[in-house]
């Protein structure tokens, strides 16, 4: 089965600027993953997706999503994948019902199916309610319910969703992580999640894709790592812990206090977690917070993307190709 | 005496039928205060009271002391970047953060300066030059923030200030704020990520449906909570045995076993005899893996108070 | 007793090809034109001067039928160039009536709150979009100019018999074409101010502008600088001199033919390209 999203050196101009500078890498190699794109503004994010959805031509290297090329197969691309914009994006004076109806015939359901799946999943993404109202009446987190819905109702194989919980309050916010979840474990579909929200993407993505000026600084399984690593240890005590560093010193252990009782701590191999309650115990310490942290998303993008601030590169200038000598490398 | 707090005293603010906010009393000391809630619970029009954009149809609003119908006093002294995106798009992010600094009785030299020294602060001195128009959404969130600052004031009042911004930035704008919490100012802000609210803030104000249902600090407002009982998880190995040691203990009230018997929830009345009971269960020999408060942090806050839920 | 656990499944079956693909959008803005009554109505006024003129060809074939009146009778009722040209430059008019009545309902609502996305990160290219948006009024406009001028031309051809159509054939051909460049050129005015102009009404208004102003100032150009060339500038007197050549009646005096053939292109490429401009799914800041 192919990689979801394939990406071979991928070069993208816009005007006169490269913005897309060499991306290769192979993404949702499974399928029912979610795949998070992070990356600072102006890394080339949005050039990518718009890439994706076959906007870009691209001035060397190819994009395939699913086999098919994204440029020049554009038609196949986009019946398999839904898109969730990260802007505002509705159609006013539409009912949520008609909304649905229309972007699924539009994307190929039959009109009878049309129909049923845009009730199914207006209940299903929470709408229910409110779905023979027109979009203008809706508040902003129902209109990204819409959104999501208008993505997923012709059942696609890939979404691709731009900064979903932007702007929800902590309960829709909620909603909607569960409903990206069930997307990707219930039904199977891929989804490519593209956030600032670091929490967002730890909580609901298997695959992570950093991006800076316009290059991949790092690409990781957060499912392999969250699996390994239980020596890094998070202790948050109540009392005097002035001792604690030392005392944990002398065991061998590795410690950073955060202030407040909280301490980052590294174990040594051959210690075990029932030496730091004998510590506590003996410092007559009380434990409020015990967790084995792999190095948390936030610290992975900092590394990523502080990596390449030693050397920042002005992207370069392109003076524009004549029209016939545009084409791609020969790939495949 | 000038005050160091600003204080809502009994205040309410209806728009016609609609509500804004319902008899809201309010002590806020220096420091980062978070505001929290729901869309259309009255965030916004709380800020736009304190920095006298509207008055209330009822109560009084003091601002360090100052009243907000004194607007060139008051003005001075807080800075205000709303969500809205109101940048004028035709000028230059330094003719907008300059101008408006004009408007407060600086010289434009002054302006100048002080405009510049405010966007080196939220680190747009490269864009500076570039008209508002072609800014990304993160780059307008910033500049907004800057006309907030520019002019020193004591109380800062940011409408989701974050919204927007990439990691990187969110970072170094997180250490602003703790530098002007640090001087004894004011910064107020109202976020819906309630993982960075928990981190940054000294106190949080939680309102919904236009009344303000806690205030305080975190740790402050949990204590308060008695009907709620602490929620913990703990991860380890011998799950029945431990949960059983647990049972005889007085002070829980509830446990439940994960799905792989691997971990626990456990609902306990009183947070330290629950910390010196695991204490005790540890040095006998069990193997507890991890503790992990479950509800100590602004998002079970919000969800005990407030709920989720809402369509 | 059975317990039912139905909730979202994903639809996983066949999909439609592209051309029924394209005909969704017209039938969705054709479902919600004929709702309004405004609609309704003013096609129902358009059809009565069709109506009217089939009479006056059922009259005109069955002069046994009129009492004796003095005068040419004949020759007053006679059908031929100059017959179809009154009909045309009636159903014209309300062809620009409906055209701005039913034009700014369907891209502005695109346009205003960015759905644009929506449509293209669908199998649905811009050239798609303008066509099926197209289809919708050059649907509407049709049944309101050549199918009851065709209808008409049938009628007379049935009644006048075999010699009077091998005679006027192309009166035929003309009403056909010559209605099938107007609609082009007043679809493209009607979807061109839908899209850059938010407002329903005040893009309707620059519709019905677009022709009485430009008239106008063909006027204006003429007298002003006493040429005749300004009439190039009124696309309905140009559509005027290009429907009487095609129905051989004589060409009121004023630009050739092929001069108004060339303006009327210019302008619809025009338009065109205003409306792909208008129509970017995506903002490139470059």
């Amino acid at each position: 089965m192919p990689a979801a999203i394939e990406i071979d050196n991928l070069r993208v101009v816009l005007g006169r600027r490269e913005i897309l500078r060499g991306i290769s890498c192979r993404l949702g190699v499974s399928g029912g993953k979610a795949i998070g794109l992070l990356g600072p503004n102006g890394a080339g994010k949005s050039t990518l997706i718009q890439t994706l959805l076959g906007f870009h031509q691209p001035r060397s290297g190819s994009a395939r999503i699913f086999g098919f090329d994204c440029h020049r197969q554009a038609r196949a691309v986009r019946s398999r994948i839904g898109y969730m914009p990260e802007s505002d994006s509705f159609i006013a004076n539409l009912t949520a019902v008609s909304f649905l109806r229309l972007m699924g015939e539009l994307s190929g359901l039959p009109s009878g199916t049309a129909l049923e799946k845009a009730h199914e999943v207006l209940f299903h993404v929470g709408l229910g309610e409110a779905r023979y109202r027109t979009l203008g009446t809706y508040s902003l987190g129902m209109k990204q319910m819409a959104k999501l819905a208008q993505a997923i109702v012709h059942g696609p194989d890939l979404v691709i969703l731009d900064e979903p919980t932007n702007g929800l309050d902590p309960s829709a916010r909620l909603r909607m992580l569960k409903l990206v979840k069930e997307m990707k474990e219930d039904h199977g579909m891929s989804v490519v999640l593209c956030s600032h929200l670091l929490r967002d993407v730890e909580e609901v993505c298997d695959e992570v894709v950093i991006m800076k000026d316009g290059l991949i600084v790092h690409q990781s399984n957060l499912e392999e790592e969250r699996r390994s690593n239980r020596r890094f240890v998070e202790l948050e005590v109540s009392g005097d812990d002035s001792a604690l560093g030392k005392h944990l010193a002398a065991m061998g252990a590795e410690t950073v206090s955060e202030g407040g009782g909280r301490w980052r701590i590294v174990l040594p191999p051959e210690l075990e977690m029932a030496a730091l309650w004998q510590a506590t115990a003996q410092l007559n310490l009380g434990v409020r917070k015990l967790t084995h942290r792999r190095d948390s998303l936030e610290e992975i993008f900092l590394k990523a993307v502080g990596h390449l601030q030693a050397a920042p590169v002005e992207p370069p200038r392109i003076e524009p190709l004549p029209a016939e000598e545009v084409s791609p490398h020969g790939h495949l | 005496m000038k005050g160091t707090e600003v204080i809502f005293e009994d205040v309410s603010k209806f728009y016609g039928e609609v509500l804004g906010v319902n008899k809201v009393t309010l002590h806020i000391p220096p420091g980062i205060t978070s505001l929290v809630g729901p869309n259309g619970s009255g965030k916004t029009t709380l800020m736009n009271l304190m920095t006298g954009l509207i008055h209330p149809g009822r109560g009084s609003i003091t601002v360090l002391g100052l009243s907000p119908r004194d607007p060139e006093q008051l003005m001075r002294v807080t800075g205000y970047a709303t969500q809205f995106d109101s940048a004028p798009r035709w000028a230059t992010g330094m003719e907008f953060v300059s101008t408006g600094l004009t408007l407060y009785g600086y010289s434009p030299t002054e302006a100048r300066d002080r405009a510049w020294q405010a966007l080196e602060q939220v680190g747009l001195t490269e864009a500076a030059g570039r008209k508002v128009a072609g800014y990304s959404k993160g780059m307008r969130q910033r500049v907004r923030l800057a006309q907030a600052i520019a002019h020193d004031p004591q109380v800062l009042v940011l409408d989701e200030p974050l919204n927007g911004l990439d990691p990187l930035v969110r970072a170094e704008t997180i250490s602003l704020f703790r530098r002007y919490a640090a001087e004894g100012r004011h910064v107020i802000l109202s976020s819906h990520v309630l993982q960075e609210v928990d981190l940054i803030s000294d106190q949080v104000i939680l309102i919904a449906n236009g009344m303000i249902v806690a205030e305080g600090e975190i740790r402050g407002v949990r204590d308060e909570m008695s009907e709620h009982p602490s929620q913990f998880i703990i991860r380890c190995r011998d799950a029945s045995r431990i949960a059983s040691l647990l049972f005889c203990e007085d002070h829980v009230t509830e446990i439940k076993m994960n799905d792989d018997r691997l971990g626990l929830l456990v609902l306990t009345r009183n947070r330290e005899e629950f910390s010196r009971a695991l204490t005790r269960i540890a040095l006998a020999g069990h193997v507890i893996d991890g503790v992990i408060p479950s509800d100590e942090s602004v998002d079970a806050l919000y969800e005990y108070l407030i709920g989720g839920g809402r369509a | 007793m059975a317990i039912y656990k139905r909730g979202y499944e994903r639809y996983r079956g066949p999909l439609n090809g592209h051309w029924s693909r394209l005909l969704v959008l017209p039938r969705f803005a054709w479902q919600r034109l004929f709702q309004q009554r405004l609609v309704l109505v003013l096609m129902i006024a358009s059809l009565i001067w069709p109506l009217l003129c089939g009479l006056f060809i059922y009259l005109s074939n069955r002069l046994d039928l009129l009492p004796r009146i003095p005068g040419d009778i004949e020759n007053m009722l006679k059908i031929n160039g100059k017959f179809f040209l009154i009909f045309m430059n009636t159903q014209a008019v309300f062809s620009v009536l409906l055209a701005a009545l039913a034009g700014p309902g369907l891209i502005a609502p695109d346009l205003s709150n960015n759905a644009l996305p929506l449509y293209f990160s669908r199998p649905l290219t811009r050239l798609d979009y303008v066509v099926a948006r197209m289809t919708t009024l050059v649907g509407l406009l049709s049944l309101v100019t050549w199918l009851p001028g065709l209808l008409l031309f049938w009628m007379q051809s049935g009644m006048a018999g075999w010699d009077w159509f091998t005679k006027y054939w192309y009166l035929g051909v003309a009403v056909f074409c010559g209605f099938a460049v107007w609609i082009l050129v007043v679809s493209l005015v009607a979807l061109a101010c839908s899209a850059y102009v938010k407002w329903r009404i005040v893009a309707g208004g620059l519709v019905l502008g677009f022709f009485f102003i430009l008239t106008g100032v063909a006027q204006m150009v003429n007298a002003v600088l006493r040429v005749d060339w300004g009439s190039l500038l009124n696309p309905t007197r140009s559509m005027y001199i290009l429907w009487s050549a095609m129905l051989g009646e004589e060409p009121p005096p004023g630009p050739g033919v092929w001069a108004c053939v060339a303006m009327l292109t210019a302008m619809a490429v025009i338009l065109g390209l205003i409306l792909e401009r208008k129509l970017r799914a995506v903002e490139v800041i470059s």
